[in-house]
């Protein structure tokens, strides 16, 4: 499941993401690219990093709790832990 | 059943309702005439030593328990191996802890028998599932490495689900949580485990799920051992740790799930990564791409810088040079091999003449010397064919292939040819002129004359569009004529 390129139109996952952002950087180490690939694949590669920061930053913490109703639909509502 | 009838004992009220302590003792009285001596066998349970010295725990099977009491006088007479789970036999009398109400036994022996029923059930659960594959590591699916979501089935009171959302919201703080609450032990517990299990799979973007509680006696743990239990992990697709007790217990739920933490903090770090260690991978890639590039940059600086030491790309004049002097030296040869033809030719003629006119009358003579004159002359115009013909189309070819190389056409390019007027030589050094020296500079058209000021031995400026080739570490183009030797220099004998 995890693509190499995010290409599609649907947003690449955190996983995708990271995994691109290593074949950039062995490429780039191997030397098997020519100056043009190179620079082009150092913008996409600090793109990648940029986007991963992103994800990291983020602290938005969401805890629910999953209620049955009687026609047996799942519900959730939010949920504070008991100190 | 018997009632013995002790007045002393029994204070039966005239009218209105007894007190509590009243109906105790009344009831005090009946079980402990009837059950003053009692022999039964159980499974310990909830096993307790006081600091007082005295013990209790539950003596209990499938349908029933109850309390029993091991005064300190007789706890030292306790079975060494007395444990939770321990199939032990009881002698003791019934009588009734009037405060709380609850009957208890008193013991005055334990016997152990074996290993008690619950373990029993364990065992035999363990090896059911374990024949039928359940436990098999096949079936155990890998756990996503960045969830998103994660489901989690315990109880909703307690520190286990307390220190589950602490550890997942410290370690990655988008994390989202979904709680299915559900009793973690006694009567229901299974079903509603279940039941969380179920509904938790059936949830959309649902990626790895927690399913655990706190410690607790196996008796406490016990639903985490059921059958029901086991095979909604088995059949959940969502990745399923399984934290049950503390480290050293063990259930059937850790058996069957994808991954077993010993405990429910442990199972939230299993769960989600550490945000500041992907962090630092992530810083230490930055390094590992700007490095990279950085490499490749200098590994094509560097190849360029080898391309500009060269010495035909410092010094392109060298390869018309080269290529001149070659001329030069081809036709001297060709006009010394044309003479040389010639002149044997004119030797083998005279020879043959002088040899002729030994022999021949004077007629003959003259005939024979017309006879060589016109060959002579036929030797001659085919001389002049010969050279015509065979050189000259090789020298026309010749020619034309070093229409570039001709000099003429060097100095028509902006090259010139400078002559230090104190020697007379070529100068190609900077270091052989001093101040004040004469120049003469032959150029295109005319020559120009002029005095040193100063000289410095920088690198000539970069010829813009020779055909000088970077020799021995360029890998040049394709395309272009292919007679030339490996050194850049051209080869005039080349059959193409």
């Amino acid at each position: 499941m995890p693509k190499k390129k995010p290409a599609t139109p649907k947003q690449p996952t955190f996983e995708q993401r990271l995994a691109r952002l290593e074949r950039i950087v062995e490429k780039l180490e191997s030397g098997d690219v020519g100056l043009d690939e190179s620079l082009r694949l150092y913008a996409e590669g600090a793109d990648l990093l940029k986007a991963c920061r992103k994800t990291l930053g983020e602290a938005e913490k969401k805890i629910t709790k999953l209620t049955e109703t009687a026609g047996g639909d799942l519900e959730e509502e939010p949920f504070e832990p008991q100190e | 059943m018997s009632v013995l009838f002790d007045p002393n004992r029994i204070s039966v009220p005239e009218e209105g309702p007894e007190t509590v302590w009243q109906l105790t003792a009344r009831i005090r009285g009946v079980l402990e005439d009837e059950f003053p001596k009692v022999w039964v066998v159980g499974e310990v349970s909830n096993l307790k030593r006081h600091t007082s010295g005295h013990v209790f725990f539950t003596l209990k099977d499938e349908r029933a328990g109850i309390r029993c009491v091991v005064w300190k006088s007789a706890a030292g007479r306790l079975p060494p191996e007395m444990a939770d789970g321990l199939e032990v036999e009881v002698r003791g009398h019934i009588s009734v802890f009037e405060s709380q109400g609850n009957y208890q036994l008193y013991v005055s022996r334990v016997v152990a028998r074996g290993v008690g029923a619950l373990e029993v059930a364990f065992r035999r659960l363990k090896e059911k599932l374990q024949k039928e594959g359940l436990f098999d590591p096949a079936h155990k699916k890998p756990l996503p490495a960045f969830p998103r979501r994660v489901g989690v089935v315990t109880s909703p009171t307690g520190a286990a689900v307390r220190d589950i959302i602490h550890v997942l919201s410290r370690r990655w703080p988008a994390i989202e949580i979904v709680l299915a609450p559900s009793r973690v032990q006694g009567e229901g517990a299974t079903a509603e485990i279940v039941r969380g299990i179920r509904n938790l799979n059936r949830l959309p973007r649902l990626d790895v799920l927690i399913v655990g509680r706190g410690g607790g006696s196996l008796e406490d743990l016990w639903p985490f051992n059921e059958e029901a239990v086991a095979r909604a992990i088995f059949a959940s697709e969502v990745p399923v740790v399984s934290a049950v007790g503390h480290e050293t217990d063990f259930s059937i739920s850790d058996f069957v799930a994808d991954v077993r933490a010993p405990t429910p903090s442990a199972a939230a770090e299993i769960a989600v990564k550490d945000r500041r260690e992907v962090m630092a991978a992530l810083d230490a890639t930055r390094g590992r791409l700007t490095r990279g590039l950085r490499h490749r940059l200098e590994v094509m600086r560097h190849g360029l810088a080898l391309i500009e030491k060269s010495r035909y790309f410092r010094h392109p004049q060298e390869l018309v040079l080269g290529g001149v002097q070659t001329l030069d030296e081809v036709a001297g040869r060709l006009v010394a091999s044309v003479r040389g033809l010639a002149a044997d030719r004119r030797v083998q003629l005279e020879g043959a003449a002088s040899r002729l006119a030994e022999h021949a009358p004077r007629v003959a003579r003259q005939r024979a010397s017309g006879a060589v004159r016109m060959l002579a002359f036929r030797l001659r115009a085919a001389q002049r064919t010969l050279l015509v013909h065979r050189w000259g189309a090789r020298v026309g070819a010749l020619a034309e292939r070093l229409t570039d190389l001709d000099p003429d056409r060097v100095l028509a390019r902006g090259y010139s040819r400078t002559v230090l007027e104190r020697t007379g030589a070529s100068l190609t050094r900077a270091a052989a002129a001093r101040g004040g020296d004469m120049l003469r500079t032959l150029l295109s058209e005319g020559e120009v004359l002029s005095e040193v000021t100063a000289t410095s031995n920088a690198r000539p400026v970069r010829a813009e569009q020779n055909q000088a080739r970077p020799g021995k570490t360029g890998r040049g183009t394709p395309g272009r004529r292919r007679k030339r030797r490996t050194d850049g220099t051209p080869t005039l004998f080349d059959d193409r």
